[in-house]
């Protein structure tokens, strides 16, 4: 390292210092004893001016060795949901070759210290920490405070470690509050004319023939006509669902109607995954945006960052009062509401 | 204004710092008590009530008084206060300190808030304080030490405690926070901050004297070596082990040295109502000398000789102890608190009285020969020979005196009366004699002690005409367990008496106590020597710590000053002979700076992997790090970082003789480094083999 580099370094060492209440008295008394010293001659107050300072000077260079060298790193996993707590791994390292003591770590200003009470050389330590990101969006932790008052008190010093990974937080899945749309009424036309599957909906009837799953017998009719008769139930797969919200913020609107496009979201996510999660290809119209129709964790994660992302827009998009297949349509500043 | 119950909002910790804060509010006053600043009464309530309050929080029932009581038990402590100055303690130290312990233990119950913790905190380091400043016994050291350890202990507890205040149950999670600070730490912190305390303290600025109560101070002490001794009380000191002088000299004390320590204190020559006192003519014999000069022992006195230093605690006394063979005396700067107002002047008994009474140990050195210089100034030689009228006593002397005509040879007649005493016996008993007590002894008792012995000595001459004067001093001492010095204790006190042999011969010193009574010089058995080390801690603390001011801190920079002066004349003297350079030692030094510097950056180079280094290297890999050396002696800026596309670059600029060779190396280094290929057997010798290629090429290029 070039020299003036290190004389930086040396100077602006990125360490964070405050004098603690208690660090603040301990000077205070020894300025106290050092000015009763100075004009009694009393060579015991000096014994004690000298310690003081001594150890004034023994917890300024301890406290600074104690949070340096030290590595902070957070890990968490790739799928944040809005306001559901997320179990993240909060993991230092000492790099230094003696012991650090009492370091805490706050992830943010707002929350609880988290303790490390003794971190040895080169072994890392680690600490579940549950974080809950209450808005969706794009969201970083952008640094973590390692700090310590160690070792008494005296000063508290700590360096912020920045962080570079940014999280997208989805928006919190909400239960749909209505039924979902019928599939033989969301596309108009008889399931015997869809393929072969295993959705809910019964296909046909015909009689069992050789690798049938004995599940599918349906009873009733093979009692009444006297040979096994299965259920060929219709495919949900090939089904494409689109979920609508209108993204449009009325001038004037306020908190009521973020709050309800935010619900909104949440239940246009809810009903998404839930979509998915039944085989259907679901594809999304956000305002302007148009995510077509598709299936599988590639296009649930695009779902997923569309709905993150979303934002009111201040123009009124395209979109027309009837959509032909949507399952869900968002009015802006209303609830949701059943596809026409 | 009382107020309501208090709200109780839950500290987090409370217990746990209160049991902390307690053990050191516990700790905090226990000196005062030895430095008799507070009545063992008071410390012991304190205590007890503290031990019962810390019980409580124990078991989990910390008290907490409400605002009521406090306003009452304030109320109430004002008559308190106002008893206590005008019946009790009678000093305001007292008194202060009562109200600090009051105040302590009612803060320790009344904690409703974390600044009520601070403040607790607080007053117990107030109680610290005033023990550590009252204190003047060298222990104290040690209790500074053990308190320092408590409250580091206690401090970085509390440190974490209060940065976990707003999530307690992290204490709970980390349990190696519960071990904290450890063994380790706490004595590596602790002996750090007194590491550095020490050049602290001997440099911090002084800007006035030391205060220092001497060690004796308040306790009452018959020295006998006032300006009136009544011998029958002297023999309190003879019972004393206490260290009244420290000697240290420039030649071994043991052995047939033991003559040089009669040191002589105070000569007195009148004899009234059966106590011995000096004359009122104080008229100085000799200029008043201040310190630094040298004071002459007797009007013809001359310096040289042998130097002894003599630390004398303070015995109540103005009147400096000298040893008989002492020729000068020169006072230490050091020692004195105002050094333009200390002298020393000598009176006409020979005795060497200062400005004023010291109450700490104070320094001077004095210079001794072999014999005693002659004392031939008469002094009060009128009062020396007053007699008692006491007709026993002259019947005695002259008894005594075979014929010894004692106007024509009192010297013989002193030897004569010396020689008879010495026959006596010797006994410490203490008990006063009233005012026949000489007669009693001469007669019928003849059992004492050295004064009695020299008090009748002293009489009996003086009946029968000879001037003689009692002196007062020390004799012998016990060899000190460290060095070249010697302790002289209470028991070192020594009476004898000088008796003037006219004026051919002055005043000659006689001593007739037996020699069982003579104090001489002692080694203490190895039993003993624990007593030695702690008289001498205790010197040390007095002289060292206690009386350490600014003319130390002078003294200290100048022996600093000369050390550094004597080192650098060491070297000058050592490279005269050697080099030009080292007598420019400055200029060396710099010089050897700046090459260690450039070492070091050679050093830290190499650290950073600015090296050639091959051992270790996979063939190939290693061939390639040669061509890349063999690149860089011929000039091309390359490094071991440098990649393979900028060595190729270098060695096509030296022709395609040379590129063909280096081309091939890097290849090969190319598939074993990334390739992630091992060299077939027999490649290291191709490689070799296209490297001398290389070098052939590149050389002949060269000299193109």
């Amino acid at each position: 390292m070039a020299s003036g580099a290190r004389l930086q370094k040396l100077l602006h060492p990125g360490i964070l210092v405050r004098v603690t209440n208690v660090g603040l008295g301990f000077i205070l008394m020894t300025l106290v004893v050092a000015v009763a010293a100075t004009n009694t001659g009393n060579n015991g107050l000096y014994v004690l001016v000298s310690l003081f300072l001594g150890a004034l000077v023994v917890s300024g260079v301890v406290s600074r060795r104690n949070v340096e060298n030290v590595t902070v790193e957070l890990d968490g996993p790739a799928e944040i949901f809005a306001g559901v707590p997320v179990r993240f791994t909060l993991r230092l390292t000492n790099r230094g070759r003696l012991p650090r003591r009492a370091l805490l770590v706050k992830i943010s200003s707002a929350a609880a210290p988290i303790l490390f009470g003794r971190l040895d050389p080169g072994r890392p330590a680690e600490r579940g920490v549950d974080l809950v990101f209450p808005r969706r969006g794009r969201r970083s932790i952008e640094s973590l405070l390692l700090y310590s008052g160690y070792p008494i008190g005296l000063f508290r010093k700590g360096r912020v470690h920045p962080l570079s990974d940014e999280r997208l937080v989805y928006p919190a899945p909400a239960n749909v509050p209505y039924v979902p749309p019928d599939p033989r009424e969301a596309e108009g036309g008889d399931p015997r004319d869809r393929r072969r599957g295993r959705g809910a909906e019964i296909r046909n009837l015909r009689e069992a023939g050789f690798g049938d799953d004995p599940r599918d017998v349906h009873w009733p009719q093979t009692a009444r006509q006297g040979k096994f008769i299965v259920k060929e139930r219709a495919s949900e797969e090939g089904r494409d669902a689109l979920v609508v919200l209108d993204t449009y913020r009325p001038e004037g609107a306020g908190a009521v109607w973020d709050e309800v496009f935010e619900r909104s979201v949440s239940e246009a996510a809810g009903l998404a995954l839930r979509l998915l999660a039944r085989g259907s290809r679901v594809g999304l119209l956000l305002g302007d945006l148009v995510v077509p129709p598709g299936s599988g964790p590639a296009h649930r994660r695009g779902l997923l960052r569309a709905l993150a992302l979303v934002e009111p827009a201040k123009e009124p998009g395209r979109m027309p009062a009837s959509i032909p297949g949507a399952v869900a349509v968002y009015r802006a500043g209303r609830g949701p509401e059943r596809a026409a | 204004m009382s107020t309501g119950p208090p709200a109780a909002p839950e500290i987090p910790f409370l217990k746990e710092r209160l049991l902390a804060l307690g053990s050191l509010a516990f700790l905090a006053p226990v000196p005062l008590f030895f430095a008799n600043a507070l009545e063992l009464a008071v410390l012991l309530a304190y205590l007890g009530v503290l031990a019962v309050f810390l019980a409580r929080v124990r078991r989990g029932r910390a008290p907490r008084l409400g605002n009521r009581v406090l306003n009452l038990a304030g109320l109430l402590y004002v008559p308190i206060i106002f008893l206590d100055v005008r019946f009790g303690s009678q000093t305001l130290l007292k008194t202060m300190l009562h109200l600090l312990l009051f105040t302590t233990l009612f803060k320790l119950a009344a904690i409703r808030k974390e600044r009520d913790l601070s403040l607790a905190l607080v007053l117990s380091g107030l109680l610290f304080v005033a023990s550590v400043s009252t204190s003047f016994h060298y222990a104290i050291l040690l209790y500074v030490l053990l308190m320092a350890f408590a409250g580091w202990s206690v401090l970085v507890k509390w440190a974490l405690w209060r940065d976990l205040s707003g999530a307690p149950e992290e204490w709970g999670r980390d349990l190696t926070a519960r071990s904290l600070p450890g063994r380790g730490p706490l004595v590596t912190s602790v002996l750090s901050t007194v590491l550095l305390a020490i050049p602290l303290f001997l440099f911090l600025p002084r800007l006035k004297a030391p205060y220092v109560r001497g060690a004796e101070a308040g306790r009452e002490i018959t020295t006998g070596f006032s300006e009136s001794v009544d011998p029958d009380l002297f023999g309190a000191l003879k019972q004393s082990d206490r260290v009244f002088l420290r000697i240290t000299s420039e030649e071994a004390l043991g052995g047939g040295a033991a003559a040089v320590l009669r040191l002589r204190t105070l000569a007195l020559s009148r004899w009234e109502n059966g106590v011995w006192k000096k004359p009122p003519d104080r008229s100085a014999a000799g200029a008043r000398s201040g310190f630094g000069a040298l004071v002459p022992l007797a009007p013809r006195g001359a310096g040289g000789g042998t130097t002894m230093t003599i630390d004398l605690t303070p015995i109540q006394t103005r009147y400096l102890p000298y040893p008989l063979l002492g020729n000068a005396l020169r006072l230490s700067e050091a020692s004195f608190r105002n050094p333009g107002h200390a002298w020393v002047e000598r009176d006409a008994s020979r005795n060497l009285r200062l400005s004023f009474e010291p109450d700490r140990t104070i320094q001077y050195a004095v210079t001794y020969g072999t014999r005693p210089i002659a004392d031939l100034e008469p002094g009060d030689v009128a009062g020396a020979r007053t007699p008692t009228g006491s007709s026993a006593l002259r019947a005695f002397a002259l008894s005594r005196l075979d014929g010894i005509d004692p106007a024509a040879n009192p010297e013989s007649a002193a030897r004569a009366l010396e020689t008879e005493l010495r026959t006596w016996t010797y006994d410490l008993d203490l008990q006063p004699r009233g005012p026949n007590a000489v007669e009693d002894f001469v007669l019928n008792r003849r059992k004492g002690h050295c004064q009695t012995f020299a008090t009748a000595m002293a009489l009996l001459l003086r009946e029968v005409g000879v001037p003689t004067r009692f002196v007062t001093g020390f004799l012998g001492g016990e060899l000190g367990a460290f060095g070249k010095y010697v302790l002289v204790r209470g028991q070192n006190v020594h009476a004898w008496v000088e008796v003037w042999c006219g004026p051919a011969r002055g005043w000659v010193t006689f001593d007739p106590t037996p020699s069982i009574g003579q104090p001489g010089l002692e080694t203490v058995p190895l039993a003993q020597r624990f007593r030695q080390v702690t008289d001498g801690l205790e010197f040390f603390y007095d002289r060292f710590v206690l009386s350490f001011g600014q003319a130390d801190q002078a003294e200290l920079l100048r022996k600093l000053r000369e050390a550094g002066g004597g080192a650098l004349s060491a070297l000058r003297r050592a490279g005269a002979g050697v080099s030009p350079l080292l007598r420019r030692l400055p200029a060396a030094a710099f010089v050897a700076a700046v090459l260690l510097l450039l070492f070091l950056g050679v050093l830290g180079r190499r650290g950073l992997g600015f090296s050639w280094k091959t051992r270790g290297l996979a063939p190939a890999s290693a061939t390639y790090r040669r061509l890349q050396k063999a690149l860089h002696r011929l000039g091309a800026p390359l490094t071991p970082a440098s990649v393979p596309a900028e060595t190729l670059a270098a060695a096509a600029a030296l022709g395609p003789a040379a590129a063909r060779p280096a081309e091939a190396i890097v290849s090969a280094y190319l598939r074993e480094s990334f390739g992630g290929l091992a060299s077939a057997a027999g490649e290291e010798g191709r490689l070799g083999a296209l490297l001398d290629e290389f070098r052939s090429a590149a050389g002949r290029s060269r000299a193109r």
